[in-house]
């Protein structure tokens, strides 16, 4: 090494000048990433940050030093607590019925043929498509021109309907990856239709599930615009913030949402963590073979 | 019942032979004239094929020829447009394949990747409510027969193409099946696993005595693995018989040429006597070929394998009364290391292969030379 660099005069320091130079001058592409980040972040740590915000008058717009009160007094404000509980009641009862729906009809369009398959799948991206301010004012004059009484009824309905082709998506993802083999394995080794999709599928569907849960959770949860319509007298979470806007909203907002987001960011952390430990266990085993 | 007994060199013997099966005589399957057409597309035609308990039996073509759609129908994966499918005499054309004493190792293994090695191999046994300690004597048995003892609490993705495969076995066989199918199980592994692969599979198969139906496309693996060889051409079969039959009496012309290579020559019939026909060649010269072809007219076909023709200078050797001579010219010697193959042009300008085993360094003979081909008149077969 010593006699090369010693030979070559310009070898010498080529070498490091290139090596320093990736840490010295970080390029575009690093900046813009990081710029991009920063615009995604941007709202989620103004929310977290105004729910620390020790506030005095009713607006919460500047910041005015650091406080724990309102995580404290989180559920002081009774109104917004029943908003919220309402909100949660719903979204649970939504989750459930979309994903469940959802999977079995994602099973249906993905492993069958069938009469009005293609009709199905126009719905479904139509469905997706659609402006929510559209799809509320008609569903509204739906529900009023049959008489049904608007509330928690009409609003879990309403979110039923909408959240279903997500559900769909996600699950026949998952599907597409699946061996139909196993399917046919499974009936080769005695197990009915039946069996099968308990046995088989559905423990193989078990991630595109979990995913379609947790997207028809928030997109219920969050959901304004048709909601807003359809919601009679019933004040759900996002309702409830979205009037309290005119008299100003309360740090107690901010709190349930980083809450909400830190949920999200737990199981999104966690399901990353389940997979890397199982990649690791794989290459593990494989590589002592 | 075979989880009785007790474990010794004969054990394994009776894994999967199930407890009505001791007579060794079911696992009889039978097709009967079955065809299967998927829309305007004939995949399997008239199939008539006796399937012996207790064989090994490959079906082997190209791909397309509905090997895999016939193995599918006898599964119950597929059902037949038309004729039967009988085992022991039962039909089970229409049942399902839950309902079917047949199972079947896939060619992708189609392992149930959520469950581990144990629970894949339990998996039928849970299906048909047999008690759990059952389960375990049986499954234990079978782990032990394909040689996966450690590996048990491993999901399929932690294994090993080939300890794949043999879970893919283990699961099929641990149901004491009556009859296993297999769809080109070997086909994913690599040359020198396949070959392992298929000592160990014979033996498995000699072990437990069930009927194997084997599909592939492979004619080596076919006839190194079988007691019978079904090929399969266009939708119908072409031959059934003993891997030597097939290869040395071949009745098509699919099957002579499928299987190896084959010179195939016409000749002008001229007399007959017990054994053989005299038969005369474009070039004039008299050879004899066995008489066991179909004769249409004067016109013969037969052929020769390549291996089966020597190759020598004109008047080297002595020759007894059933063996032909040609004369020819050799347009090309290729050296193998083992053997040589040398293109003989003979003097009506027919190219026959020859194959000869490289007794001296090089070839023994080269391009332009001037040679005499000579074989057993009784090496040849007549289409």
């Amino acid at each position: 090494m010593k006699t090369a660099s010693a030979v070559v005069p310009g070898g010498e320091s080529t070498l490091p000048s290139k090596a320093t130079s990736k840490f010295k001058r970080p390029d575009m592409l690093h900046i813009y990433t990081l710029l991009v980040m920063a615009f995604l972040l941007l709202p989620i740590s103004a929310m977290v940050l105004f729910g620390f915000n020790n506030t005095r008058g009713r607006f919460n717009l500047q910041w005015q030093g650091f406080t724990l009160r309102w995580y404290r007094d989180v559920f002081a404000i009774g109104q917004l607590t029943g908003a919220l509980k309402v909100s949660l009641f719903i979204s649970v009862l939504v989750m459930l019925t979309a994903t469940i729906m959802g999977t079995l009809m994602a099973v249906a369009i993905q492993r069958y043929r069938f009469f009005g398959k293609g009709i199905i799948n126009a719905v479904l991206v139509m469905n997706i498509s659609s402006s929510s301010v559209v799809i509320g004012s008609s569903l509204l004059s739906l529900f009023v021109a049959a008489n049904v009484a608007l509330g928690q009824f009409t609003i879990f309905a309403a979110q039923v309907m909408f959240s279903i082709p997500y559900a769909v998506i996600t699950i026949r993802a998952r599907l597409a990856v699946l061996d139909p083999v196993t399917e046919e394995a499974a009936a080769d080794l005695g197990a009915t239709p039946l069996k099968t999709f308990f046995t088989i599928t559905l423990p193989q569907l078990a991630p595109g599930i979990f995913g379609a849960a947790l997207l028809t959770f928030a997109l219920s949860i969050d959901d304004y615009v048709i909601t807003s319509f359809v919601s009679g007298t019933t004040l759900t979470f996002p309702l409830w913030v979205y009037g309290s806007t005119r008299e100003g909203t309360p740090p107690q907002v901010n709190v349930i949402g980083t809450l909400i987001f830190m949920i999200g960011l737990l199981v999104a952390i966690g399901s990353g963590v389940v997979r890397e430990r199982r990649n690791r266990r794989r290459l593990a085993v494989l590589s002592a073979n | 019942m075979g989880a009785q007994v007790d474990v010794g060199n004969e054990s394994t013997s009776r894994v999967a032979a199930g407890a009505t099966d001791h007579d060794g005589r079911s696992g009889h399957l039978a097709l009967e004239n079955v065809t299967k057409r998927f829309s305007d597309f004939v995949a399997v035609e008239n199939l008539d094929l006796a399937i012996r308990s207790g064989e090994f039996i490959s079906l082997l073509g190209p791909s397309g020829c509905g090997k895999t759609t016939t193995l599918r129908m006898l599964g119950g994966f597929e059902e037949p447009t038309s004729g039967r499918i009988l085992l022991d005499g039962v039909e089970i054309t229409g049942l399902p394949p839950y309902r079917r004493d047949i199972n079947t190792v896939f060619q992708s293994y189609a392992l149930f990747p959520h469950l581990d090695v144990w629970e894949n191999i339990a998996y039928g046994l849970k299906r048909k409510k047999i008690a759990s300690s059952e389960i375990n004597t049986r499954a234990g048995e079978v782990v032990e027969l394909v040689g996966l003892s450690q590996f048990t609490k491993r999901k399929p993705r932690e294994l090993s193409g080939g300890q794949q495969q043999r879970v893919a076995l283990a699961r099929a066989l641990v149901n004491r099946p009556k009859v296993l199918l297999l769809d080109e199980p070997l086909s994913a592994l690599d040359v020198k696993l396949r070959k392992q692969m298929q000592l160990e599979l014979k033996r498995i198969q000699r072990d437990v005595g069930v009927s194997f139906v084997f599909v592939t496309h492979d004619q080596e693996e076919a006839m190194t693995m079988s007691d019978r060889v079904a090929v399969m051409s266009k939708g119908r079969l072409e031959q059934v018989g003993s891997p030597q039959e097939i290869y040395s009496r071949p009745e098509t012309e699919f099957v002579a040429t499928f299987l190896g290579a084959a010179n195939l020559l016409r000749g002008t019939f001229i007399s007959s006597s017990a054994e053989f026909w005299k038969v005369k060649l474009a070039n004039s010269s008299e050879i004899l070929v066995p008489a066991t072809g179909k004769r249409d007219g004067v016109e013969v076909i037969f052929g020769v394998r390549p291996e089966k023709i020597s190759i020598s200078k004109p008047g080297e050797r002595r020759l007894a009364d059933t063996t032909n001579r040609i004369a020819g010219r050799v347009s090309q010697a290729v050296f193998f290391g083992v053997a040589s193959q040398y293109q003989v042009v003979l003097t009506d300008g027919t190219e026959v292969s020859v194959y000869q085993q490289n007794f001296a360094d090089g070839v023994s003979h080269v391009a332009g030379e001037e040679v005499e081909l000579c074989w057993q008149a009784d090496a040849a077969f007549t289409l």
